[in-house]
């Protein structure tokens, strides 16, 4: 069985001709057949395609010339990072028959590194949601616990790693969405810095928020991931001309030596009333483990995080009401039932039939925020306090090296549970939000277990293109401990 | 801290227990809203999507009490300004691709869609 092997102990195997690319395919294939019509991780499995990339790979280990450490290895792609030839639906009836005419960069720098697709994950439509519940396909359920949700919106992402049918997947996170699955399911999951990874080709949400990062079983391996991923790209002007580090080389060995003297802000304003005390105590039992290793806790205040729910759910729509416009079933998608009177008419009817209800939410009040005589309270409102958040980072960073909270006020939440209430989903992310707003990019890593077997995370934030301190603060709690070593069984 | 505590509950519960129903939005005014993004929307959903947005406004409250008197927006988080490259065609698709993800016919290379403008 290599199903649990870490990215890092695959390639290691495939290296040394002690694996083969298409056997640990057929593999992964098999338990991904056994196991999705449960989860519901996968939207599209791409068995074809994976076959033939890992002859492909095959070929390469026998005459020794591998293209990268990921060559060979299986992963999988939120729905919503658009491949060449693959269906590609952004988890929407709009994009259900939608077969991408070219790769996202994302897609295109992992398959040169030798990708092999397992399939397209699961997600809340066009990415919208904590749960993804709100697919057009089906909720994916989380492999610790069937009646629960995996989190959201890379809720596919995250399940599909946790359950052992792929060694790492890209997830994406506007507000939380690659943090909170994540933690829900008990894998390692990094949302990088605004622009540190391309997002051209990625079906576009929040455009001043969206992210694009890895899932994996250890921060090892999204290191691994991440210094493929990460980079300029000419068709994504908002990727800044910075060196990508060699993230995978700069791990410590020892843990005492990123420990020893680390500072880490704890802000109180995370450590409040509605979060769980089970929770409360993993996250501090895990800032004890940096502490007794040398690191220093140091109490700070970030004043202006109760606000960033509420400006996320102004900022966050206004800015996806106007990339979904696109979809007006000319350009893409669907075709709609009915009679159609005239071209106003069609677009009515192609997105009323196309979108699913929390988009529509969402669009609805994107475009209330935006319209004229609102727009002074809302959303310019709003783009002043993303100012004061973001200064309340940027000062605290001026006396810690890291800041660390937990992920989510609780682990996964029942199926269904918060459906008809769109507020109190959307205060799952209250822990995630500030740091999107920032830019910065933060670590969910698994920390410990709720007594009913539910895994919880610990968020690690960093200052803006500090991933590689990141990678390095989070792989040293994993030299000390197994939480990431545990498996659900399935 | 106990005041935080306090006041971070809220954070946490503020909604809910039900929007304030005298919002900023009714039906009608969702429909107007709708009818701007151009999503057809039937009548039954319109009451139902006024209450929801209202108790996510009503949240939205919140923000009265931060004074932004003297702060700048953020519009973008890189710092990057006036990005340009080299004026250089660089086609990877083919037009024929592009035009093969439409939904409707096409007729010498472009798609067919209802007249806009209609005959008396």
């Amino acid at each position: 069985m290599n199903k649990f092997l870490t990215l890092r102990e695959a390639a290691r195997g495939i290296d040394e001709k002690k694996i083969k690319p298409s056997e640990l395919t057929e593999e992964l294939l098999a338990e991904t057949g056994r196991l999705n019509s449960d989860l519901n991780a996968y939207i599209t499995v791409s068995a074809e395609e994976a076959r033939r990339a890992a002859l492909a790979a095959d070929a390469r280990q026998a005459s020794d010339s591998l293209l990268s450490p990921l060559d060979g290895v299986p992963g999988a792609l939120k729905d919503i990072v658009n491949t060449k030839g693959v269906r590609s639906t952004s988890a929407s009836r709009i994009l259900a028959d939608f077969v991408p005419p070219y790769d996202a960069t994302v897609a295109r720098r992992l398959l040169d590194a030798g990708l092999v697709l397992v399939g397209k994950t699961n997600t809340d439509e066009f990415a919208c949601g904590g749960s993804t519940e709100h697919s057009a396909f089906g909720v994916t359920r989380n492999p610790w616990d069937r009646e629960r949700v995996a989190g959201g919106s890379s809720g596919g992402s995250a399940a599909a790693v946790a359950a052992g049918t792929c060694f790492y997947a890209v997830g994406t996170d506007t507000g939380g969405s690659i943090r909170l699955p994540a933690s829900f399911c008990g894998v390692s999951g990094l949302k990088v810095s605004y622009g540190r990874v391309s997002r051209s080709g990625v079906t576009a949400m929040a455009s001043s928020l969206d992210t694009i990062g890895p899932f994996a079983r250890t921060v090892e391996d999204l290191a691994l991931v991440l210094e493929v991923m990460a980079g300029q790209d000419w068709k994504d002007a908002t990727t800044p001309p910075r060196e990508v580090p060699r993230y995978s080389m700069s791990l410590p060995d020892r843990p005492e030596k990123v420990m020893r003297g680390l500072r880490i802000g704890v802000p109180k304003e995370y450590f409040v009333e509605g979060l769980s005390p089970e929770v409360e105590k993993m996250v501090r039992a895990a800032m004890a483990e940096y502490e007794e290793n040398g690191a220093v806790l140091k109490e700070i205040s970030l004043p202006y995080t109760k606000y960033a729910v509420a400006i996320y759910y102004i900022i966050m729509p206004a800015e996806l009401s106007a990339n979904l416009a696109r979809y007006d079933g000319i350009r893409y998608g669907l075709k709609p039932e009915g009679e159609i009177s005239d071209i106003i008419d069609q677009y009515y009817k192609t997105r009323d039939q196309g979108f699913g209800p929390e988009v529509k939410r969402r669009i609805l009040t994107g475009t209330y925020v935006l319209s004229a005589g609102y727009f002074d309270a809302y959303y310019r409102k709003a783009l002043k306090v993303r100012t004061l958040i973001k200064q309340d980072f940027e000062k605290a960073f001026e006396d810690v090296d890291v800041i660390m909270t937990p992920v989510s006020p609780n682990p996964a939440f029942k199926i269904g549970e918060k459906m008809n209430d769109p507020l109190s989903m959307y205060l799952e992310d209250a822990f995630t939000i500030p740091a999107s707003m920032a830019g910065i990019p933060a670590l969910s890593i698994p920390c410990g277990f709720s007594a009913e077997g539910l895994p919880v995370g610990l968020q690690i934030i960093a200052p803006q293109y500090a991933e590689e301190k990141l990678l390095q603060v989070g792989h040293a709690y994993q030299t000390l401990t197994d939480w990431h070593r545990r498996f659900p069984k399935l | 801290m106990g005041e935080d505590k306090q006041k971070n509950s809220d954070l946490i519960d503020a909604g809910r227990t039900g929007a304030d129903k005298t919002g900023a939005v009714d039906a009608e005014k969702i429909k107007h809203i709708a009818h701007l993004a151009r999503i057809g929307i039937a009548d039954e959903d319109a009451d139902r999507y006024a209450l929801q947005m209202n108790s996510v406004l009503d949240y939205m409250k919140i923000l009265e009490e931060v004074d932004t008197t003297a702060v700048e927006m953020t519009l973008q988080v890189n710092g990057l300004n006036n990005v340009t490259r080299p004026d250089e065609v660089r086609t990877e698709e083919k037009s024929a691709d592009l035009l093969g993800v439409s939904p409707l016919p096409k007729i010498s290379g472009q798609i067919a869609v209802r007249a806009v403008i209609k005959e008396d």
